[in-house]
């Protein structure tokens, strides 16, 4: 006898006890639709007639009647991962390539008088381009050479990212900033770059800290910011420029 | 592990006490790194970190048995480690490009234990090869590539911490004694023994040396 089997195609499977089978439920008057994918929409002022009109959209985004966020899998304190690791590539048997992007971010720095989730007002943010090259030496183990350290360039690179504040507590939506808000020295999430040799490479995109954003007004903790920064996508052509194109396209 | 070391302080001092003994003071400069390794992925092979100069000091005790046959044991304070060159910057900042050396050192506490082969004997000049093992107790670290963002990527993300104290290794080397009272011996030690080992790494020291032991006993004959 086969087993019988059923799902909810939805990412946060937590909720799943709570939802129907359109990923629907009414909380305090609205109502949210978890989806398969990252975006959680929301009816905000509980008008079922309006749910027909979510699946027209794919981006977070807020109209009067509509919020579509990225919360699904962002629950609070919880680290994001937004990384794409590769594999090496071998331009011969004797060297090897890599170019990644290792991205994370959490959110959990403020007030710890309550629980980690209520009063978390600040992110950790990695966003980073990771490059390495190596060669076999003698020995048969592979180094970092100061005699292999190829150039690499990056074509066009975009990329996008959001977080949301929320109210204290951390259970109503607030607002959700793209693109804007973090770092705003080198706000462009947008691309071209060379660097002549790098064998061993660490080179951070906005957003990326070593620290935490802070999300504050005037030195005040108030802004509270549960599900951390989340790039939500990107794309980042990069060659490492030995024996011919040896091109990464990273994107998420 | 702790028993091997014993018997190797044993056999210094023990030894010592007998007659017909050459000791001394050891001196040795080294250049060490570090390899490691993923067991989970060993397509991915064995990494080697860059070298790193580094020293040691200690005494020797040393016995022949025979014309051609001896033994020699060394107690010793080494550093041990690798160095670590990395590129860094901002995108879009004026910090765009910059590079940085982390010197990581592992001081260690350490007993071996030799045979000596004499391949030339002669009045002004010995040359020999000598082989055997050597016990370490890491006494401490310093991790300088232990910082963000370099330890948010493999293997710097699983270093951090655990490393054994207790790390035995081979050892083989070819030297030479001049006039009975200096030698100078080549060398090349590396673990059997992980100095490190996670699930997902393991790390192992490698060192090169060039030694030399100035016997006290022949200088004041």
């Amino acid at each position: 006898m086969h087993p019988l089997y059923w799902d909810y195609a939805i990412t946060n499977r937590q909720i799943a006890p709570a939802v129907n089978e359109q990923g629907l439920v009414k909380v305090e008057g609205k109502i949210y639709q978890f989806t398969k994918g990252a975006l959680t929409k929301i009816v905000k002022d509980g008008d079922y007639s309006r749910v027909a009109t979510l699946g027209s959209y794919t981006v977070p985004t807020e109209t009067a009647y509509i919020m579509v966020v990225s919360a699904a899998i962002d629950a609070p304190c919880a680290p994001i991962d937004f990384s794409s690791l590769r594999v090496w590539k071998m331009p011969t048997n004797k060297k090897r390539v890599k170019v990644e992007i290792i991205g994370t971010s959490v959110s959990n720095f403020g007030d710890f008088s309550g629980p980690c989730a209520m009063m978390p007002y600040g992110a950790t943010c990695q966003f980073q381009i990771r490059t390495q090259a190596q060669k076999k030496n003698f020995w048969g183990t592979w180094v970092y050479s100061s005699g292999f350290s190829p150039s690499l360039t990056i074509s066009a690179a975009t990329w996008s990212y959001r977080y949301t504040l929320f109210n204290s507590g951390c259970s109503g939506f607030t607002t959700t900033y793209t693109n804007t808000g973090i770092n705003s020295q080198y706000p462009t999430p947008t691309f071209t770059g060379f660097w002549p040799a790098t064998n061993n490479g660490t080179f951070g995109l906005n957003p990326n800290t070593s620290g935490w954003w802070l999300f504050n007004s005037g030195g005040v903790k108030r802004y509270i910011t549960c599900a951390g920064i989340r790039v939500f996508t990107y794309s980042i052509p990069a060659s490492y420029n030995i024996f011919g194109p040896s091109d990464w396209n990273l994107n998420l | 592990m702790k028993r091997i070391f014993f018997f190797a302080v044993l056999f210094i001092l023990s030894s010592a006490a007998q007659a017909q003994l050459n000791y001394g003071l050891y001196l040795r400069g080294s250049v060490a790194t570090q390899t490691h390794s993923d067991p989970s992925t060993p397509e991915d092979g064995t990494t080697q970190w860059d070298n790193l100069s580094t020293f040691g000091a200690g005494a020797f005790l040393q016995k022949d048995f025979t014309r051609r046959l001896g033994v020699k044991s060394r107690l010793l304070w080494q550093k041990k480690g690798f160095s670590e060159s990395a590129d860094f910057g901002i995108v879009g900042s004026p910090i765009f490009f910059e590079n940085a050396t982390f010197q990581n050192t592992f001081d260690c506490l350490s007993a071996d234990l030799l045979g000596h082969v004499y391949l030339l004997k002669r009045s002004k000049i010995d040359l020999f090869f000598q082989g055997g093992g050597e016990l370490s107790y890491l006494l401490k670290y310093k991790l300088e590539s232990d910082i963000t963002p370099n330890n948010l990527f493999y293997p710097m993300n699983s270093y951090g911490s655990g490393f054994n104290k207790w790390n035995a290794s081979w050892i083989v080397g070819l030297g030479c004694t001049l006039n009975q009272i200096v030698s100078l011996e080549l060398e090349v030690n590396r673990d059997f023994t992980p100095t490190l080992k996670k699930e997902n790494l393991v790390v192992k020291n490698w060192l090169w040396s060039l030694g030399m032991n100035i016997s006290i006993p022949r200088i004041f004959r």
